[in-house]
C-alpha cells in the first residue's frame, strides 16, 4: 500500500530516522508493536506524555487491526512505519485488510476517536479490499 | 414523584449531558476528517456516526460529495436514523442511510468553536 505520508523516501535521503517492520495481525503482537513504537519515540526524544499518547494511540490503532482489519479464519499482517524528523514522530499503521465498511463495527470507531484525541493530526486511508492505513503525527518537545 | 436513591434531573445535569454529547460528536466529526482526509483515489468512503451517544461504533457508507455537502455548515453533522440526540440535535435533512442534523444551543456552540474547518479544531 502506498502511505500518505512518505516516511520511507525521507529515510532514503537521510532527513529522518525509520522504524520499518511488519507483524502478524495477532493479539500478542499488540504489546510488541506498543513497545517498538514506544522505544523508538522515547530515542527521538518523547516525553513521558508524548510517549503515553503514543503509545495508546499505537495499541488502539495496531488492536484495530487484529480485529477488524481481516474475515474471521483469514491471516494478514500489520505494518508499520514510524519516522522521527525535526520535532515531528509520524506512525503509520497500516494492514492489507477488508478496508472500513459501513455496518455496527463492534468496537472499531471507539479506537479511531481515542486516536482523535491522541493524536496532533491523523488520517485514516481506507480502500475497498485493500487495506486501511492510519496516519498519526505527534509533536516531539524541543 | 422521585424514589429513594434517585436524582431528579437538574438544569446543570442537563447542561452537562448536553455538553458530554456535543463533545463525543465533534470527536466523531474529527475522525471523519481523518477518513476525509485520506480518501484520495475513492469516491465513497464508511463514514463513522456522528452521534452522541455513548459506545456508538456503526459506520455508514457516503459518497464523498454527501459528506463535503454536510461539512459545509459547521453545526451539520451526519448520524444513523434513530441516534438523534433530544435537546442536542434537530434533524435538518433525511438520506439513504443517515441523516443530518443541525447542532442546537450549547451544542451549537461547542461545534463552532471546534470547527476543524474554521482552523479552531485540532
Amino acid at each position: 500500500m502506498t502511505h500518505i505520508a512518505g516516511p520511507r523516501a525521507r529515510a532514503r535521503e537521510g532527513r529522518s530516522s525509520l522504524l520499518a517492520r511488519h507483524w502478524p495481525a495477532s493479539d500478542a503482537s499488540v504489546p510488541e508493536i506498543r513497545h517498538a513504537v514506544s522505544a523508538f519515540a522515547l530515542a527521538h526524544g518523547a516525553d513521558d506524555p508524548t510517549l503515553y499518547d503514543v503509545a495508546l494511540a499505537v495499541t488502539e490503532a495496531a488492536a484495530n487491526v487484529v480485529r477488524h482489519a481481516y474475515a474471521p479464519g483469514s491471516v494478514g499482517d500489520i505494518e508499520v512505519v514510524a519516522e522521527a524528523h525535526g520535532d515531528t514522530l509520524e506512525v503509520v499503521v497500516s494492514d492489507g485488510g477488508e478496508g472500513l465498511r459501513a455496518g455496527p463495527s463492534d468496537g472499531l470507531g471507539v479506537g479511531l476517536r481515542i486516536i482523535a484525541v491522541l493524536a496532533a493530526s491523523f488520517a485514516i486511508r481506507s480502500r475497498p479490499g485493500r487495506g486501511t492505513e492510519v496516519w498519526m503525527r505527534f509533536l516531539l518537545p524541543r | 414523584m422521585q424514589r429513594a436513591g434517585e436524582r431528579a434531573p437538574t438544569r446543570r445535569g442537563d447542561e452537562l449531558s448536553v455538553r458530554r454529547a456535543a463533545l463525543l460528536q465533534v470527536n466523531g466529526r474529527r475522525v471523519n476528517e481523518a477518513i476525509d482526509r485520506g480518501a484520495q483515489d475513492v469516491k465513497r468512503s464508511a463514514f463513522v456516526c456522528e452521534c452522541g451517544n455513548i459506545g456508538c461504533n456503526a459506520l455508514v457508507e457516503l459518497d464523498l460529495t454527501e459528506y463535503e455537502a454536510v461539512r459545509e455548515d459547521f453545526d451539520r453533522f451526519l448520524v444513523i436514523p434513530g441516534h438523534e440526540v433530544d435537546g442536542v440535535d434537530e434533524v435538518v435533512e433525511r438520506r439513504d442511510g443517515y441523516v443530518v442534523v443541525a447542532k442546537i444551543g450549547t451544542a451549537a456552540a461547542i461545534a463552532a468553536d471546534t470547527d476543524p474547518r474554521s482552523g479552531a479544531g485540532r
